[in-house]
């Protein structure tokens, strides 16, 4: 189940990176950034 | 004065000037705000909290952002579309029944991701041209959606400022299912028939039927249906048959789902549905990192205590009157944040009544808080939809508010009468 609940996790965090980078607002870039954090430390089991 | 009331007044108005006179977006603007906090309670800029908070809503980001890939995937597959024309061609000639039912369409992406914005923007775009088409004026259509919508975002089996107020005071997000449908249900269907009802009646139906598109259900049947068909059933089997079927956790059930629906309907590009459907997400993504955030300054610099200990200091009737008054008021600022904010310590100062009714009927006021203007998600939106001013939609909106504000008052006053419905 641990590895179900990682692999849904990097779906977010890459389809928010695509958007990321794809975007121009800043503030949307600085939303998503916002929101990869805690993906990323949840994704290296960090946190 | 005491410190705490310093720092509250200086977060809350830190948080307004950068989103109302800077015109930035509400998650910065509660950036800001938490960071104007922890620099005036002493704390310096404390990263560790600030990113701590965001871990409050972590499941809830998983939750919302798999809700809505599959209500992309639904809409991309026709599988939307085709429940509203059946709804419509099976029920043209009862303008009751179809009202109801249409309702419960705008509702429906609202009760799987928790967003008012998402029921807005995809099922409500899709039934305000049927509406209008019925008969009922712009404004009057705009209002129904803005309302159905926020009843679906306060319904079950997502409600966000319910998850808020619960995760709060650590009690599991578990049995609000009958509290919330006998809050959001009721108070739906009066919206609907009291807003649509008299001018519907007026129109010929047989001329809405043919403006309608029934080629993808005429295509693809009823295994259009099946993505809807699975979530169904994989929500109720993890819970009725705990024993039997593991609990997949609600973001793996919408996944599954997603990929039956692939294969069901309409063909699409899969990839491009992806990335569209997060795109629509951030922003309210972002919105939860930033009360989370807000929340956790709060609770660092001894304002959460603060507000929990005035709003039990409050005699009863000044604490109810401070519930239907602020709860759906800090709706301007963010309904979230106002579950966060405010639920919780209301729910506190109610413990002599059933805490999960409770906790439900203050996620539902909060929820109400989505037509406050100036930020009115629901609202806004809904307007924009029908081409209409806010200011007009908000006009029609306002009986049927009070109406849900008395009701859920009224179950407040009530909570541990209405235990039998939590199950």
């Amino acid at each position: 189940m641990l590895y179900i609940y990682l692999g849904i996790v990097l779906l977010i965090v890459i389809l928010i990176l695509k958007n990321m980078f794809e975007e121009k607002d800043i503030f949307f870039q600085i939303d998503a950034a916002l929101v990869l954090i805690p993906l990323i430390l949840r994704l290296l089991l960090i946190k | 004065m005491e410190i705490e009331f310093i720092i509250f007044i200086s977060m809350i108005g830190i948080f307004l000037l950068f989103n109302i006179l800077l015109k930035l977006p509400v998650s910065l603007s509660m950036v800001a705000g938490a960071i104007v906090g922890a620099l005036i309670g002493g704390e310096g800029i404390p990263l560790r909290h600030l990113f701590e908070g965001t871990f409050v809503y972590i499941d809830t980001i998983l939750i919302i952002s798999t809700a809505m890939i599959f209500m992309m995937v639904i809409q991309e597959s026709g599988l939307l579309e085709a429940l509203t024309s059946s709804i419509v061609r099976k029920f043209y000639k009862s303008p009751i029944v179809m009202l109801i039912l249409l309702m419960f369409i705008i509702m429906f992406p609202g009760m799987i991701t928790g967003s008012s914005t998402v029921a807005v923007l995809s099922a409500g775009a899709i039934v305000a041209p049927i509406l209008i088409m019925m008969g009922i004026p712009n404004p009057k259509t705009g209002a129904i959606i803005a309302i159905g919508a926020i009843m679906g975002m306060a319904a079950p089996p997502v409600n966000i400022p319910a998850m808020l107020i619960a995760g709060g005071v650590d009690m599991p997000y578990i049995g609000f299912e009958g509290p919330l449908l006998f809050l959001t249900v009721p108070c739906a269907i009066f919206t609907v028939l009291f807003l649509g009802l008299k001018d519907s009646k007026k129109v010929d139906f047989e001329n809405i039927k043919g403006k309608l598109n029934y080629e993808t259900y005429n295509e693809y049947g009823l295994k259009l249906y099946l993505p809807l068909i699975v979530l169904v059933v994989l929500m109720i089997i993890t819970r009725a048959m705990p024993t039997v079927v593991p609990n997949l956790g609600m973001p793996l059930i919408f996944l599954i789902s997603s990929a039956v629906g692939i294969f069901t309907g309409k063909k699409f590009n899969l990839k491009n549905t992806l990335v569209e459907s997060m795109k629509t997400t951030i922003p309210v993504l972002g919105k939860l990192m930033g009360v989370g955030m807000f929340i956790q300054i709060m609770t660092l610099t001894g304002v959460r205590g603060f507000i929990v200990n005035n709003a039990l200091n409050l005699n009863l009737a000044m604490l109810y009157i401070a519930i239907i008054v602020i709860l759906p008021a800090f709706g301007a600022v963010s309904s979230y944040g106002g579950a966060s904010v405010l639920g919780v310590p209301f729910l506190l100062a109610l413990l002599s009544g059933n805490q999960i009714v409770t906790a439900a009927t203050l996620s539902f006021i909060a929820s109400l808080g989505d037509l406050m203007p100036p930020t009115a998600l629901a609202g806004n939106y809904s307007a924009q939809i029908v081409n209409e001013k806010y200011s007009e939609v908000l006009k029609f909106a306002a009986i049927p508010f009070f109406v849900c504000l008395g009701f859920a008052l009224l179950c407040l006053l009530t909570s541990n009468k209405l235990g039998f419905l939590i199950f």
